[in-house]
């Protein structure tokens, strides 16, 4: 990694706000990562942690009203797409950011094949002509692994199965070799035994583009599978972030350590789970200081009066914010 | 496996209380009160309020016209033949008509079939909507086959040509047999939401846990899927309201509704038709009052569909 | 595990369950053109104060079983008989007095509770359909006292659905489910529309709860580590079939059918040091259409193993003498 370049994308201090007539709602309160080339980020959080939220702001898919970013910016090699006027941030997302949806079925346009709507890609952006751009889509249908695509590629979304569909939105986020992937809950709609299939595919069409894979999950079992840095995400804040590894062995946030504690495992039959109390404020009614203190097993008094700034741990990056990472971090897991 | 000795409670309500301190604040942002959200859409509508207001002074007016006529014109409903046709002047803000009758009061006058028709007519069709949309939803077969056909075929049928067409078969009828006529020509449209509505909520998860219970079908009906499903039926009754009252204007219009002696707003504009150029008062209040009416029918209607509608949000 | 699993008599049978849904074509006139096979032969057993847990992705029929379980819809073929008596024989105060026996939890919390009803209405429903249960003074104490069982504060009793979260609105489902005293308790995906951090409570509340109160419960599930984590028995379920009932242990350390196994392959670990190698034998294709199912063993058209026999001979699950039957012509060939 050299200094010259400007990370892949680099998002600092992302704070989003919702205004409505009920009040103001601050969904993304915050955030800061760097995805490099060729790496996966996990952004894991629960619902309304923000980090969909977060996601749409960096695709610049937020409707203003009611979504305002009040402060951050987001830098795709060096260009900060928030400056950027609409058109340009556009452009952008068409060609050098796209996005893979959770639900494929109401993401493609139902009265057009899906030869069509990869073909548009090239029509539009590329200014191929109509023969030329359905060629393209057959082979990058072939190159996401579909079965029959000269074939399948004149059939409507419908009458694909859910794990095909999902291969079919990914056919169409890689058409134009973007740099960034943004993956929104991609698996959580598919049974396992597809889910598997679609996260190994992404993992090897990673490794042939060196793209940057934003992978948004819930799943801790998904975000292990695939991830190398993971940043967790708690009532629009960023919680956690580290290596995957350093992350799943010793977590340095009360919160990450909740969840892993929390949740059933294929590999620890019969250990006890040890739920996390309370539920996940809504992002209307944050609690002040550190957002995870009502919940928190080792929350003190000054847990509900200083939030806690999000600082770094160990020189390899792992950082947290909470006012205890350190004994947190240290703490044997299990 | 798991600790036995771990009490109940532990993973309960307890820690959850502090997020949300105040008990009258729902702990989830999205999801506040379908009721109260309805309320708080009414109201910031001014539209609303006029509606509202607008169908007040109707109802007085159709409940107690005598009390109305005297408060606010002279001589109230005394007719003089000499007046016929005069422009409105003091005292007499609407003018006369073409008896000489005070207009105004003769326009309180019509209020009241207007309005028994609209609700008549819209209470009678809710009432079959709600019996036979329930019935042929929950529990289909061959009564909502048949039922499903016979509506279709009624359905089919126009409104007021319809209507028309029997009235004049039975020269001698009065408002009954119109509102008669209406809501046999109108329960379908109300029929055909409430039924798909029961439908949709005979499927729903709480209608099934309540039958996995041991429910009886009338306890589902009524308790369950009947409160959930009016909603939709009772806004398209009140939009329903101002349809039949200007259908119904419209039948008198026509000369198939209501005859002389009666007064109605439709018979004023009847009346009206032949003088208009020389005295366009006589078109303009009926059809003033009447515009009205339906009008705050509609808003009402419309108002209520956005509040109770969370997709609109 | 379970205490007298032998002896005591089976507190649900279900043999040679099967539900076909008609396909039909045409407007007016509606011709039946096929069926869906959405449950097709199914043998399973529950008895006291068991767990078993039934595990299949969707469309493999799952659904249709519990609906069947709880005599919500009546089977094609095949019996069902809760404590030896057969409710789709029964009607009345007769069906009426079986339904207090087995009760039923549904998935979702946001769908699952009359939104027009307070938490206090919702819990004490059972005891207005069944008056008999217990007497009108004693009802407010009672829904009191479910709603403790639960977790949740009685006080919140005159709250409506919408003022809860998803985790304490599954506590109200389960409250419900629990008033009659039911002996056993389905529950379909209990967890699955939570949050993360909020699953677990639940979990642990309906493992306290079946040990407390000494239920049998029949877990309907995707997720093969909660299955794992609160069932005894475990049966796999694949395109209207069972392909492998066994205890706990014996599915989860060795797993004799290759779905079963598949799906252990496919469920993803949350360590990033057991990630599932690039190598690793992964199923391919979905789930054909329960419509028109393979011949020969439902599973040979994604099974990596499947031979020249599996294409034309239907797989039985026998019992083998190992009380871990496997719907497989060579369940031992292709362990490991």
């Amino acid at each position: 990694m050299s200094r010259s370049v400007p990370p892949l994308l680099e998002v600092e201090d992302l704070c989003v706000e919702f205004r409505t007539r009920r009040g103001t709602i601050r969904a993304v309160n915050g955030l800061s990562y760097t995805l490099r080339e060729g790496e996966t980020l996990a952004l894991l959080g629960e619902s309304g942690s923000g980090k969909s939220v977060a996601a749409q702001a960096v695709m610049g898919l937020l409707d203003t009203p009611p979504a305002h970013i009040t402060r951050g910016t987001v830098r795709l090699r060096g260009d900060d797409l928030l400056a950027m006027p609409p058109e340009r941030h556009r452009e952008v997302r068409g060609t050098r950011l796209a996005m893979i949806f959770q639900d494929a079925l109401t993401a493609l346009n139902p009265v057009l094949t899906v030869g069509d709507q990869l073909a548009e890609m090239y029509t539009v952006h590329r200014g191929l002509g109509r023969k030329a751009a359905l060629a393209r889509a057959v082979a990058l249908m072939d190159r996401v692994r579909i079965p029959a695509a000269a074939r399948r590629v004149h059939d409507y979304p419908h009458q694909f199965s859910g794990g095909m569909r999902q291969r079919v939105m990914i056919a169409m986020a890689l058409a134009l070799d973007p740099e960034v992937v943004i993956a929104d809950e991609p698996t959580t709609a598919l049974d396992v035994t597809v889910q598997a299939q679609i996260m190994r595919l992404l993992r090897q069409l990673q490794a042939e583009t060196r793209m940057g894979l934003l992978l948004i999950t819930h799943d801790l079992g998904v975000v292990a599978e695939a991830a190398d840095r993971i940043t967790v995400m708690y009532a629009g804040r960023t919680v956690e972030s580290a290596h995957a590894e350093d992350l799943y062995a010793r977590p340095g946030h009360p919160y990450t350590r909740g969840l892993l504690d929390s949740v059933p495992r294929l590999d620890r039959l019969g250990k006890p789970l040890v739920p996390i109390t309370g539920t996940p404020p809504p992002p209307s009614s944050v609690p002040t200081g550190c957002a995870f203190h009502p919940r928190c097993p080792r929350a003190e008094p000054r847990c509900a009066a200083d939030e806690p700034p999000f600082r770094t741990l160990t020189p390899t990056g792992h950082r947290s914010a909470c006012h205890f990472a350190e004994e947190v971090h240290h703490a044997p897991v299990g | 496996m798991t600790d036995t000795t771990r009490p109940l409670e532990v993973a309960g309500d307890a820690a959850e209380r502090p997020a949300t301190p105040d008990p009258a604040r729902p702990p989830s942002g999205e999801r506040a009160s379908l009721s109260r959200d309805a309320r708080l859409e009414l109201r910031a509508r001014p539209t609303v309020w006029i509606a509202l207001i607008t169908l007040l002074l109707m109802t007085a007016m159709a409940l107690a016209p005598g009390v109305l006529t005297s408060l606010l014109t002279e001589g109230g409903d005394r007719c003089d033949l000499a007046h016929s046709k005069q422009g409105p002047s003091a005292g007499h803000p609407f003018g006369f008509d073409l008896q000489g009758c005070d207009y105004l009061a003769q326009v309180i006058r019509g209020t009241r079939p207007s309005l028994i028709a609209g609700l008549a007519v819209t209470a009678a069709s809710l009432l079959i909507a709600v019996v036979l949309g329930l019935l042929c939803g929950f529990y289909g077969g061959w009564l909502d086959a048949l039922v499903s056909r016979v509506t279709d075929v009624f359905f089919g049928l126009p409104f007021v040509l319809g209507a028309t067409v029997i009235l004049v078969a039975f020269p001698d009828h009065g408002l009954g047999a119109m509102i008669l006529v209406l809501t046999v020509l109108g329960w379908t449209t109300m029929t055909r939401i409430m039924r798909s509505q029961v439908i949709a909520l005979a499927g729903a998860d709480y209608v099934r846990a309540a039958r996995m219970l041991g429910a009886r079908p009338a306890r589902l009906m009524v308790r369950h899927i009947l409160p959930n499903a009016i909603t939709p039926v009772v806004v398209v009754a009140m939009l329903n309201v101002g349809a039949v009252i200007s259908g119904e204007a419209t039948l008198d219009f026509l000369g198939v509704g209501l005859q002389y002696p009666e007064v109605s707003w439709g018979l004023q504009l009847n009346a009206a038709q032949a003088f208009v150029l020389d005295h366009p008062h006589l078109l303009a209040f009926p059809a003033l009052f009447l515009s009205a009416t339906v009008l705050s029918f509609i808003l009402l209607g419309d108002a209520a569909r956005d509040a109770f509608d969370p997709r609109l949000k | 595990m379970p205490p007298s699993a032998e002896t005591a008599p089976p507190l649900l049978r279900a043999t040679a369950l099967t539900r076909h849904f008609p396909v039909t074509e045409g407007v007016l006139f509606k011709r039946r053109t096929g069926a869906v096979r959405a449950v097709d032969g199914v043998d399973l057993t529950v008895r006291r104060a068991e767990t078993l847990g039934i595990v299949g992705e969707s469309g493999c029929g799952k659904s249709t079983l519990a609906s069947l379980l709880m005599a919500l819809d009546r089977p094609t073929s095949g019996t069902v008989t809760i404590e030896g008596q057969d409710p789709f024989a029964l009607s009345g105060p007769d069906l009426r007095a079986l339904r207090r026996r087995v009760q039923m939890v549904l998935q979702d919390p946001y769908t699952s509770l009359d939104p027009r009803m307070t938490a206090g209405q919702i819990v004490g429903e059972p005891f207005a359909i069944h008056p008999e249960a217990v007497p009108r003074a004693d009802r407010g104490r009672r829904v009191a006292e479910l709603l403790e069982t639960v977790g949740l504060d009685p006080a919140h009793r005159d709250r409506y659905p919408h003022q809860f979260s998803g985790g304490q609105r599954q506590r109200l489902g389960i409250a419900r489910a629990l008033a009659l005293g039911p002996r056993l308790l389905l529950c379909d995906e209990p967890v699955s529309a939570l949050d993360v951090s909020v699953q677990a409570q639940v979990l642990n509340l309906l493992d306290d709860l079946r040990r407390e109160l000494r239920l049998a419960c029949v877990l309907i599930s995707h997720d093969l580590a909660v299955v794992q984590h609160l069932c005894d028995r475990i049966a796999v379920m694949y395109l209207g079939k069972i392909v492998e009932t066994g205890t706990r242990e014996q599915i989860c350390t060795s797993p004799r059918h290759p779905y079963t196994r598949a799906l252990f392959a496919a469920a993803p670990v949350p360590d990033p040091r057991r990630r599932t190698p690039d190598d690793a034998l992964l199923l391919e294709g979905d789930l054909p259409s329960p419509a028109a199912p393979p011949s020969g063993c439902r599973f040979r058209t994604r099974c990596p193993h499947a031979r020249e026999r599996c294409l034309t001979e239907p797989t039985l699950r026998v019992r083998d003498g190992t009380d871990h039957p496997t719907a497989c012509h060579f369940p031992g060939e292709t362990t490991r």
